[in-house]
């Protein structure tokens, strides 16, 4: 039991399943498939709506001249607003959106208000100190592969136009990575033990409050 | 002689920075913010009271908190305004001039408090420039901000324990107190961080302290002043309601949201208090708080909120800034210097809290004591490069700070105001001072608290820009019956056209949401103030010209 319990800590495979198992996200994936189903049934349609929406002339009709006015009585530099205030200025600003998918407070805070459990959040929040400290070590490491691959996919989830775990659970699997790293950060196996325990407590209550949210 | 001439050079390098930071910060400091926001007008008017006869707007002799528009100021930049009011007087001048040098000489302690952290002279002098041109600190050092004053003295007094914990001389270390001490009587998120980094400073500084406790003697004055500092704040936390005060407004335990999920005690059955209690709730919605000044989005892209949402804006970070960001983090991460590590992981934790308690969308005016972190950050990357075979990158990067810069200006100077001028009370200066210098000439002069450029969304509290714009006398006004919303005979009300054409000798200030169940004749409309935009924001109404009629 012993050797099974010290395999099971020093290994990070494991550690990871375990924490895959304790995150809501991942139990509301697993239980409501035909809602993932037809969400990514949706995403040529969706695909295409967000583009038409990001370079429709309305754009630069709307926000780009709210952005140059000038009255009569009140003249701007041509030169500067039009530098300033242009379609890809408004593509950039709208594409900064990306930079919030992958901001922690989505995984360790926000449900997505479709398949991940509502009023709980997708990855226990005690994983956050964690996280944090996977970040620094993998820049450390130099390790950027992760974070290249975070904002990839929040790139193609900006895109594909629907933001919900549907499309972001691959940017929580690798948050849940980074966590991980973290834990493996405490050298002493017992630590270990106690965060994973902490881990499947906090879990524990989320599942009850998971059900009692839904009944 | 040698070291002497390199001194003097980096004092003159130094001076050369305080010189760029000022440039940007008193700019037309009197035109732009295009009008002073209440917080400017009630901090100045306060000042002239205090000034004049000694007491507040209400009549409190040398208040620790102003009550002022029912939102307790902290004193100090109150009190700061004072000499600037005497020297420039009751102006919009007047009253930004204080935080605008403060915000200037904030570059110079922080310049100072890279060199003791460890950071070269070069990277110093441009971690000085990054901060004198970062558009954050521009924009709340233009307006008034207690915020800037109070992180100023946070960075003396970190700047003056450092100095204390190279020459061992207690003199510095009671001024760093002094200075923590009075940065709480400055801005209310000091009030949470100074503590905290207080408690750090004791932890990783704890051998030093403890040599120097065994002769405390030496420690009286510190310990005289923090006692004359502190214990007035405790009195007024926990006997008045002044501190408290400021706290219910904005703590985030307020926000609708949570207010309705909230049991108050009262649960339905043991499941709900298990599964659904108020410790986790509230638990929940602050770690959404909190977690809200980890997003990038905030950080680099739509920070300063100079614009709605949808529309491009600027982060509290100019966009330039993510690269040499994330190389300072590395730089970090691989630094030997444990004090500026521990230090900068501190305050990367620690700063977000204040700013997590109150309720909102994440605020760049009560989050600006996280700007160290940054800086700290930006230092450590411009220093792996100007150590590296890459040192003209920096060209580059100043290059490109400098346009984010204009970019950053033409949204200040334009359209910040032409979609939040009503916001910040745009057009109340004008229509005051008109309704002061006619105020014989009617009988009655109303003026409308309710206005806005696209529909009535901004309540007002108009009699504040009476006072300051009119300069009224503060003697008199004490003597004045407080909350009539009048003065003398000004009115402020929401204008009810039906009723008050009927008036005799009538001026009525009205905004056009007033006015729009009944249009009124047009010669009755003496004078008009437009937004920027040329939205109509006031119009000015003689009755008189309908009895003619």
């Amino acid at each position: 039991m012993r050797q099974i319990l010290e395999r099971l800590i020093n290994s990070k495979a494991k550690i990871f399943f375990i924490l895959l198992l304790c995150t809501p996200m991942f139990w509301g994936i697993i239980l409501q498939p035909n809602k993932l189903i037809n969400e990514w049934k949706q995403t040529p349609v969706s695909f295409k709506i967000k583009i038409d929406q990001l370079f429709h002339d309305q754009q630069e009709g709307f926000f780009v001249a709210q952005l140059r006015w000038d009255t009569p009585s009140y003249h701007r530099s041509y030169r500067q607003t039009h530098f300033f205030y242009s379609l890809a200025t408004v593509i950039i600003s709208e594409a900064s959106d990306t930079l919030s998918l992958i901001s922690p407070k989505r995984y360790f805070q926000m449900d997505d208000g479709y398949i991940s459990p509502p009023k709980i959040e997708p990855l226990p929040v005690v994983l956050f100190p964690f996280w944090l400290a996977g970040v620094f070590f993998l820049i450390k490491t130099k390790r950027y592969l992760v974070f290249v691959a975070s904002f990839g996919l929040a790139v193609i989830t900006f895109v594909l136009g629907h933001i919900n775990f549907c499309y972001l659970f691959p940017i929580a699997l690798i948050n849940l990575y980074i966590a991980n790293e973290g834990i493996f950060l405490i050298s002493s196996p017992k630590k270990r033990a106690y965060v994973l325990i902490l881990t499947v407590f906090y879990s524990t209550y989320l599942l009850g409050r998971t059900l009692w949210v839904v009944s | 002689m040698g070291s002497e001439l390199v001194k003097y050079k980096y004092l003159v390098l130094v001076i050369i920075v305080f010189v760029i930071a000022l440039l940007p910060r008193f700019w037309n400091l009197a035109t732009f913010p295009r009008s002073l926001s209440i917080d400017e007008v009630a901090i100045g008017y306060n000042a002239y009271s205090v000034l004049k006869t000694g007491k507040d707007e209400w009549g409190a002799s040398f208040p620790l908190a102003f009550r002022s528009v029912g939102d307790y100021k902290a004193p100090v930049d109150v009190y700061l305004t004072i000499p600037s009011i005497v020297i420039f007087g009751l102006n919009e001048f007047g009253e930004r001039f204080p935080v605008a040098l403060v915000g200037s000489l904030t570059i110079v302690v922080f310049v100072l408090l890279l060199g003791q952290l460890g950071f070269s002279r070069p990277v110093t002098l441009l971690g000085g420039v990054w901060l004198a041109l970062a558009p954050w600190h521009i924009l709340l050092s233009r307006a008034g901000y207690e915020t800037v004053t109070a992180l100023f003295l946070v960075l003396l007094g970190l700047l003056l324990f450092l100095i204390w914990e190279k020459r061992e001389k207690v003199f510095y270390l009671t001024l760093s107190t002094a200075a923590m001490c009075l940065s709480i009587w400055t801005y209310h998120a000091e009030r949470l961080f100074v503590p905290m980094l207080g408690l750090f400073l004791l932890i990783v500084f704890r051998k030093k302290l403890i040599i120097c406790l065994q002769k405390p003697w030496r420690l009286l004055p510190l310990f005289l002043i923090s006692l004359i500092l502190l214990i007035p704040f405790i009195y007024l936390l926990f006997f008045q309601k002044s501190i408290s005060a400021r706290a219910d407004n904005l703590l985030f335990i307020k926000d609708t949201y949570l207010t309705s999920e909230l049991h108050g005690g009262y649960y339905r059955n043991i499941t709900e208090f298990i599964f659904n209690n108020d410790i986790y709730l509230i638990f929940h919605q602050w770690i959404g708080q909190y977690l809200n000044y980890f997003d990038l989005k905030f950080w680099f892209f739509k920070g300063l909120n100079l614009t709605p949402p949808r529309f491009q804006d600027i982060g509290i970070l100019n966009i330039i800034d993510l690269p040499i960001f994330f190389i300072g983090v590395f730089a970090l991460l691989k630094t030997k210097k444990k004090i500026l590590k521990f230090l900068v992981l501190f305050w990367f934790i620690a700063s977000p809290l204040p700013a997590s308690l109150t309720g909102g969308d994440p605020n760049p005016y009560r989050s600006l004591i996280m700007l160290p972190f940054f800086g700290f950050v930006i230092a450590s990357g411009i220093e792996l490069i100007w150590y590296s075979r890459k040192k003209w990158l920096l060209i580059f990067v100043f290059m490109a700070v400098l346009v984010c810069d204009f970019y950053f200006s033409d949204l200040y100077i334009n359209n910040f105001y032409k979609f939040y001028g009503d916001v910040w009370n745009y057009g109340y200066k004008e229509a005051s001072q008109f309704a002061c210098a006619n105020r014989d000439k009617y009988d009655q002069i109303v003026i409308t608290n309710n206005y806005g450029t696209y529909f009535d969304a901004v309540f007002s509290t108009p009699y504040i820009y009476i006072l300051f714009h009119c300069q009224y006398d503060p003697a008199k006004y004490l003597k004045s019956e407080k909350l009539s919303g009048k003065i003398e005979n000004i009115n402020i009300r929401k204008p009810n056209w039906s009723e008050d054409k009927k008036l005799k000798n009538a001026l009525i200030i009205a905004s056009p949401w007033d006015l729009s169940n009944d249009p009124p004749p047009p010669e009755t409309i003496i004078k008009e103030i437009k937004f920027i935009d040329d939205k109509p924001a006031f119009y000015f109404l003689d009755t008189n010209k309908i009895q003619k009629k």
